[in-house]
């Protein structure tokens, strides 16, 4: 067993922390974001080359730093690392798979794509696609027929896609978007990929994005727990810091035994793709555990924090608000668990695998 | 980075197997539920070498190592508790037990006592909580003073396994008015000694060898003093560091063993037209199980990894062994709660198992006691260690 990063991600953590610690804050959704995947840290994240342990250590950084910035780079990230067509054209993309009736069961969605001579000729309506404000391709995903769906990439500048924005609770600079799609049209090689409706070739996009959230869960929860803790040494009640307190204490040791489990099952994950094996049930047990540890550090931080934190607008209310996502986006903790579940009980059933 | 066992590890997991599958659950079915300690259980694990795994050969042992591997005490304790808990308990507390000589003990008394512990003839027991000296261990009352070349003790223990079943006792005892931890020392006492009694056995919920001793003019020779005196406590500290994140490891086997019997049972189980798989509510039941145990494995294999690296693992041992003993908890309630009425029967594994996980949040360190430490050590910054290749807090 061997717990460590090694010398080179280190050296990438420590880069990304010094980078970070140079930067204004507001900068990161403007002019900072257009080049975010020529250099660090988008550039490690969308590096093929690069191992997963670097890639989840570099997200944590950027979560940490922020949130927003962490959850614009999801989308683009995933689709070159999950899509052969993509590896070298690099342009920022998001997805759009959700619609009004197709959450996670994606097999009800309405959106369609018919061929004619013209090409293929998308219609219907897109829901919760995030980071439009930055991107120059969607990814839609669109019912070909009853027993095939395929996946297109559409620039967002067409003519026939309309965009409805929305603010997302907690995330500054980041919106949700409806897209309407009346008769855009598609040339063959536009479609990336042609899949089954059970989504079986869609795998690797749904865990990389749910590896992905983890990560940005991680660094949500120890920008609480490093907020909680400096607030804790300077804040002084009752004659004391409130750091003396065991009401504080016990709040804090939890935090940071749930955040030091979260990261022993993130990297677990990462580190069983990096060794090509079949890491789904370790990458949802990472994010279903992260995400809930995310919670807990930030509600913990918020109680800490007392009042202050309740000022719309304070780092901890926006961390507050921005958690919830991380339990939803890239996979809900209840589809999640079921595929956990459903893992166990084949395993017992079949009596074939070695679960540790 | 790599969270994999090696090949050896694993190797020695099937070993253990096979040991419990041909000797050790024999002995158990045989023994049930009792308060006393199982002498034939004793001499089955010293037959198969699982006293003299840490031990230097030169001590009667197997290893050849001078240092004790934290890793190997997690594998042992997690797998015999996983399938053999009478094995697990009389494994480990004496080596708690014997752990004090081992870390401060002169050449003659490792010579003469790890001998006899490696050999199983000879049984320990580690006494340190008093009637009103629990986790604030330093208030300890017990005392021992010099007198010509003899110790003389005064005082009692409670809550010592192995009391009244144990050859050697290694006693803490207050030797000087020094403050703090100071005027702790440590002792072997053995059984026999005049002045020095079972006072009674105890009955814990769960089935194990416990009571409490008495000590009136007890006189020992001044040779059975253990390491310097004044530094008991350090001794004393020094042994459950090394042993916390083990008493991790042993809820992991418990919380797994749980886990297995009880998917099992789910899958096994029909209700409402189909096995309780079908619910989602045991399904996520299930799922948690997993999940927790995982990472409550990966905190006690870490705290494991960094002490055998030669590192101090106040803050990570506190960790796992605070996590490892909720999760444990958590499963073999669930657990329960899949098995219905069954798993309130006696003879039900997950009947047994709910009464073994539940000392464990009090022993070694309560879960109270590793809040404070940890929420202490971080507010303080003691436990802040910002070094580049170190993944966890």
């Amino acid at each position: 067993m061997e717990f460590d990063l090694n010398e080179k991600q280190s050296q990438v953590r420590t880069g990304l922390r010094e980078h970070f610690s140079t930067i204004e804050k507001e900068s990161f959704m403007n002019d900072y974001y257009r080049d975010v995947f020529k250099e660090k840290p988008g550039a490690v994240l969308i590096d093929r080359n690069t191992d997963f342990v670097t890639k989840v250590t570099a997200l944590i950084e950027v979560a940490k730093a922020s949130p927003s910035l962490s959850l614009a780079l999801l989308d683009t990230s995933v689709s070159v690392l999950a899509f052969e067509a993509y590896a070298s054209a690099l342009r920022n993309r998001s997805f759009a798979f959700t619609e009004e009736t197709a959450g996670s069961d994606l097999s009800l969605i309405e959106t369609t794509a018919k061929k004619t001579n013209e090409g293929w000729v998308l219609a219907g309506e897109k829901k919760h696609a995030f980071c439009t404000e930055f991107t120059e391709e969607l990814i839609i995903l669109a019912k070909l027929d009853e027993s095939s769906f395929g996946i297109f990439n559409i620039p967002i500048t067409d003519e026939n896609v309309s965009l409805h924005k929305e603010e997302v609770m907690g995330l500054e600079g980041i919106h949700q978007t409806t897209i309407t799609l009346s008769e855009v049209i598609a040339s063959p090689s536009q479609m990336i990929i042609k899949t089954g409706t059970n989504l079986d070739d869609l795998n690797q996009v749904f865990n990389l994005s749910t590896l992905f959230m983890a990560a940005i869960a991680v660094g949500i929860a120890e920008k609480a727990l490093s907020e909680a803790l400096s607030y804790s040494r300077k804040r002084k009640q009752f004659g004391t810091i409130i750091g003396e307190y065991q009401a504080i204490q016990f709040k804090i040791a939890e935090a940071v035994v749930r955040i030091n489990a979260s990261k022993t099952l993130l990297y677990e994950a990462a580190q069983t793709l990096d060794c090509g094996e079949d890491a789904e049930a370790e990458i949802s047990m990472s994010k279903v555990y992260a995400s809930e540890t995310a919670k807990i550090a930030v509600d913990h931080s918020l109680q800490i924090h007392g009042s202050a934190a309740l000022v719309s607008g304070s780092p901890i209310s926006k961390l507050y608000q921005f958690q919830r996502l991380t339990e939803i986006h890239g996979q809900t903790s209840e589809l999640l668990r079921l595929k956990i579940a459903d893992r166990l009980v084949k395993s017992y059933s079949d009596e074939l695998v070695e679960i540790y | 980075m790599d969270f994999r066992m090696s090949e050896d590890q694993k190797n020695f997991i099937t070993e253990i197997e096979e040991i419990c599958k041909s000797t050790l659950i024999p002995i158990q079915e045989e023994f049930g539920e009792q308060d006393v300690l199982s002498f034939e259980m004793v001499k089955a694990l010293a037959d198969n070498g699982f006293y003299k795994r840490h031990i230097p050969e030169k001590y009667g042992g197997s290893n050849q190592s001078e240092e004790a591997s934290s890793t190997d005490l997690c594998i042992i304790r997690e797998e015999l508790a996983r399938l053999c808990p009478l094995a697990e308990s009389t494994y480990s507390v004496t080596g708690l037990g014997s752990y004090p000589i081992l870390l401060a003990g002169t050449e003659e008394q490792k010579q003469e006592y790890l001998r006899k512990m490696t050999s199983g003839e000879e049984v320990f027991a580690f006494a340190l909580t008093e009637p009103e000296a629990g986790s604030d261990a330093v208030s300890l009352k017990t005392t021992a003073v010099r007198d010509g070349d003899e110790w003389v003790l005064n005082g009692s223990k409670i809550f010592i396994s192995n009391a009244g079943d144990a050859g050697v006792y290694v006693v803490f005892a207050r030797t000087s008015d020094a403050p703090g931890s100071k005027g702790i020392s440590t002792f072997i006492v053995e059984d026999g000694t005049p002045g020095f009694s079972l006072k009674r056995r105890l009955k814990m919920m769960a089935p194990h060898p416990i009571g409490e001793l008495e000590f009136k003019d007890c006189r020992i020779p001044k040779e059975n003093l253990l390491g310097e005196e004044g530094k008991g406590f350090k001794y004393a500290m020094q042994t459950l560091d090394m042993f916390r994140s083990s008493v991790g490891a042993q809820l992991i086997g418990f919380a797994r063993s749980a886990m297995e019997h009880s998917t099992r049972y789910a899958i096994e189980r029909q209700a409402f037209g189909g096995p309780l798989t079908q619910f989602q509510s045991i399904q996520f039941k299930l799922a948690d199980m997993q999940m927790e145990i995982k990472a409550a494995k990966h905190l006690v294999y870490y705290a494991a990894n960094r002490k055998d690296g030669g590192n101090r693992v106040t803050k990570e041992a506190a960790m796992a062994k605070l996590y490892a003993s909720q999760v444990a908890q958590r499963v073999a309630y669930e657990g329960q709660q899949i098995f219905g009425g069954y798993g309130m029967m006696k003879g039900n594994p997950l009947e047994l198992i709910y009464r073994e996980v539940r000392p464990a949040a009090i022993y070694e360190g309560s879960t109270e006691i590793q809040h404070m430490v940890i929420g202490r050590g971080m507010v303080n910054e003691s436990f802040i260690v910002d070094s580049p290749e170190k993944i966890l807090w």
